[in-house]
């Protein structure tokens, strides 16, 4: 038995191999994509386990001992995954309430836009954002908690302080997993139940529950991993007594030059990153595709609620969505005046400030995300293309890999980087491209996704058609396949261009004197005085990206290209 | 016919964006980490290139970040010089071999005291920390602006109190050393420090993070350093500035050169006029609160200094004993 299937495989291994020989150009492209995956995002991998567990040219788990041997550290490990769950937990229900309304209650078109707006600006909004807003509402002395409703010493500074600006900056995630599971769910189920007499609530908990709960799964982990590579929310909220892994690591490495420790710190973050992963496509993955055919619910069916839910949950979502609208408005007041929180004459000082100093980190950030935006597109539907339509060895170690990225938190991309481009042979650091190549090997995981997705819905004939008539691999794609996966490429462009404008934790440690970001621009505003420049940047990123996605769209539209809903991938 | 033209342009994009990703700073162009933040960096940067033509490039970093960077770049170093922050940042940089020596032209008119024997850094700038504290929480409290280390344990600032991460900041670092000072010894100084850790709302990443929350009253007081208290207390905040009568640590701000750096020319141009009074009466102009090093500069007149208590930090003894100092800090004090 288990001899015949070795015999297969070898058979089939053969069968590859001479497609490769017979293929120069695929041959080519997939060894060149190899050389780019070890380069990018194994060695450093390497380089980072190299720094935690290799001690004097000996494997030793010293570093990673001492770690543990910090209370402090413990708790940081704790806090995380605490802080982990209860983000997917409770961002999770937000999502689920927040798709579920827009998708199976009959609300007018306006409030769907107003729910969708909501759940756009915490993710396009570069990071710290929302952290200095919620401090700005809610700390000890914030406009909701002492202005209006006169609390004394509340305190923010903690579980709950991360805990809220998690939640709302990850509950949009949820929300866009959700809302396409539920405007797919097949109503003929929930038709049946209703003939067969089940109330509303017993179909509802029966039949429509049940169908989206892949959906469930799926965001309950993605926020998990949020959560977990977070770095911006805790930086500011976390205050003294809530340590998170990805700040203990950061704070290891700048405040205590060790950079073992760090490494250290960074495994223990790794580790619970990769089981996700694993659980994510062993688990996830294979079920997400349940009830594609069908007929599926267009928005607005009603049935499920009856007006007074309806109306419920829309007030919910609306307080909700006024909350987040609020937040985002007191960022724009506080770029509007001299001093937030004590002087609010109106300026536009501040505005004048990120246009003549914050001039460079602007052009640099342009620069390197314009740049980012086309390789990793390209590299985007390359490797999607490969790893769904060529047959090669490795193929599924291809895609594994071209995930590994994007998985694990940007803090230990970051440092894998720093320490394997710092010196020769690759010195890239202190250039743009250990900046662009950051983005990426890390983002460029939507346009690959999007391309395997799309590729799965389009029959193989069309391109097999177009070889049998003599097209090599490279005219096929050019001609054939290109087109069909523009959307999916599309989207890879824009979540490249939105993760250059606002990341800060793979880049925090890769920037220079030459290069700098918007991003680690915001995050000094937040950390030193100047709280103006930082709402001034981030008001001046949400713009950018607005801009930009209004043109990417545009183009989209004029070419005739149906619309990839690319924001969904964000993480 | 516009497909191809099109694709002329997105190629022409492509190349201009890539000739700028790779193009390189011209010869004339000093690289600098500094650890001054921006406001007051960037004055002194313009200033200097109004006089000589001579561009500086920098990027800000706070004084932990740019040792554990210029330690990291070693063997590649990025940068010609560190300027501004505390001195005993330089003097831990001096042991790990980073640092070069340079006596600036002029630099008889620092005193000795504050400049290293060797010429491995210069000072340019003292800075003591102070108590900032906010008035309309002190009336609520009934209280008077802190005087003593001992006063920060009042009850009333239970929570309340912000101050800087040693770890990442030479702010936080010079407080434990001001505590060491004021309360006699070392342990007395932690049994302190865990004192007063109760009262801590947050621990911030940089040494002037707290200083707004104090201005806009999430916190009640903190221990800063003054320079960045004088800033708060410019930008309208309504804020108070006392000193520990027991003592507190002046930090000496220095600039160096970084052995192995690009354009120790330019460096070096550099540092003389920074020793200069021409230079150092700058700060006052620019509303640096930073006391200068040359006794023939400008001081200020934000800065009032009347009944405070400074001492000169032994800077080899706080290279000795920083790292320790704050692993200590670390582990009893917030260690849990």
């Amino acid at each position: 038995m288990s001899s015949t299937s070795a015999i297969m495989r070898r058979e089939k291994r053969r069968i590859e191999l001479a497609n490769l020989a017979r293929d120069p150009v695929l041959l080519l492209t997939v060894v060149l994509v190899w050389v780019a995956m070890f380069i990018f995002i194994l060695w450093p991998l390497l380089k980072l386990m190299q720094a935690a567990f290799v001690d004097k040219g000996h494997l030793s788990a010293k570093a990673l001992v001492s770690i543990l041997s910090r209370p402090n550290n413990r708790l940081a490990l704790r806090n995380s995954l605490l802080l982990g769950g209860l983000v997917a937990l409770i961002g999770t229900a937000l999502g689920y309430l927040f798709a579920f309304t827009y998708t199976r209650t009959n609300i007018s078109a306006f409030w769907r836009g107003m729910i969708d707006v909501a759940c756009l600006l915490p993710l396009i909004s570069p990071p710290f954002t929302l952290a200095l807003a919620i401090l700005f509402a809610l700390g000890p002395r914030g406009l909701i908690t002492y202005g209006i409703l006169g609390l004394k010493n509340v305190n923010l500074y903690g579980l709950q302080g991360a805990l809220l600006a998690e939640v709302l900056t990850y509950f949009p995630i949820a929300y866009l997993t959700l809302r396409g599971i539920l405007a797919n769910v097949d109503l003929s189920m929930e038709d049946a139940a209703f003939s067969l007499g089940a109330s509303r609530l017993r179909v509802f908990l029966t039949v429509t529950l049940p169908l989206t709960i892949p959906g469930i799964a799926n965001a309950l982990l993605v926020l998990f991993a949020s959560s977990l590579a977070d770095f911006a929310s805790p930086l500011i909220l976390s205050g003294a007594r809530f340590p998170v892994l990805p700040t203990q690591a950061y704070l290891q490495i700048t405040g205590l030059y060790d950079m073992k420790g760090g490494a250290a710190l960074c495994f223990l973050l790794l580790v619970p990153s990769l089981l996700i992963f694993a659980i994510q496509r062993q688990w996830v993955g294979k079920r997400s595709y349940v009830t594609i055919s069908g007929k599926s619910a267009a928005s607005g069916d009603g049935r499920l609620a009856p007006p007074w839910v309806s109306g419920l949950l829309l007030a919910l979502c609306l307080a909700i969505s006024a909350f987040v609208f609020f937040l985002y408005g007191s960022i724009l007041f506080g770029s509007l005046v001299r001093a937030w929180g004590a002087n609010h004459t109106f300026t536009l000082e501040n505005y004048r400030y990120v246009f003549t100093f914050g001039r460079k980190a602007i052009r640099d950030t342009l620069i390197i995300a314009l740049t980012a935006m086309p390789i990793g597109g390209i590299y985007g539907i390359l490797v999607g293309y490969l790893v769904s339509r060529k047959s090669f060895p490795g193929r599924s170690a291809m895609e594994f890999v071209s995930m590994i990225n994007y998985s694990l938190p940007g803090i230990i991309v970051g440092i894998g980087y720093l320490l394997a481009f710092n010196n020769p042979p690759i010195a890239l650091a202190g250039t743009a491209w250990i900046l662009i190549a950051a983005y990426v090997f890390r983002y460029s995981a939507t346009g690959i996704r999007a391309t395997v997705a799309t590729l799965h819905q389009m029959d193989p004939a069309i391109e097999e058609a177009s070889t049998s008539l003599g097209a090599g691999t490279a005219v096929t794609f050019r001609k054939i396949t290109v087109p069909l996966i523009a959307p999916a490429f599309f989207a890879g462009l824009e979540i490249m261009f939105i993760r250059a404008m606002t990341a800060i934790s793979a880049t925090i440690f890769l920037i220079s004197v030459n290069w700098t970001l918007i991003t680690v621009r915001i995050l000094e505003g937040a950390t030193e005085l100047e709280l103006g420049h930082a709402a001034g940047f981030s008001m001046l990123v949400i713009a950018i990206v607005f801009i930009t996605m209004g043109i990417l769209r545009w183009i989209m539209r004029r070419a005739g290209m149906s619309e990839y809903s690319a924001v969904a991938q964000i993480r | 016919m516009s497909r191809s033209r099109t694709t002329v342009l997105a190629a022409a994009l492509l190349g201009i964006l890539l000739l700028a990703v790779s193009g390189v700073g011209g010869a004339s162009v000093l690289d600098v980490y500094s650890i001054w933040p921006e406001s007051f960096c960037t004055p002194m940067f313009q200033e200097f290139t109004a006089k000589t033509g001579i561009k500086i490039n920098f990027v800000r970093h706070s004084s932990g970040e740019v040792l554990a960077r210029i330690i990291a770049e070693k063997d590649n170093p990025r940068v010609g010089m560190v300027f501004g922050g505390p001195a005993d940042t330089f003097a831990a940089a001096i042991d790990e071999g980073v640092l070069e020596p340079y006596i600036p032209a002029g630099v008889r008119a620092i005193p000795e005291k504050y400049r290293h024997p060797k010429g491995y850094y210069t000072g340019i700038a003292l800075n003591p920390i102070v108590f900032l504290s906010n008035r309309s929480f002190l009336a609520d409290n009934k209280l008077k602006a802190p005087s003593s280390w001992n006063d920060l344990l009042n009850p009333a600032y239970r929570q309340q109190l912000q101050m800087a991460d040693a770890r990442t900041s030479g702010t936080g670092v010079n407080r434990i050393i001001s505590t060491i000072f004021a309360m006699g010894s070392e342990d007395a100084a932690y049994k302190y420090m865990k004192e007063l850790d109760k009262q801590v709302q947050v621990y911030t990443k940089s040494g002037g993070g707290g200083t707004v929350p104090v201005g806009t009253r999430q916190a009640g007081a903190g221990v800063f350093f003054l320079v960045d208290c004088i800033l708060t207390q410019q930008k309208g905040y309504d804020v108070a500035i006392t000193f520990p009568k027991e003592g507190s640590a002046v930090a000496l701000e220095a600039c160096a050169l970084i052995k192995g750096g690009k354009n120790h020319d330019l460096a070096k141009k550099f540092m003389d006029w920074l020793v200069t009074a021409e230079a150092q009466s700058l700060y006052a102009k620019h509303g640096i609160g930073f006391m200068p090093t040359n006794p023939d500069a400008k001081v200020s007149e934000l800065i009032d200094v009347r009944g405070a208590n400074f001492v000169d930090v032994d800077l080899q003894w706080a290279a000795d004993n920083r790292q320790r100092l704050i692993d200590r800090w670390v582990t009893e004090v917030l260690g849990q």
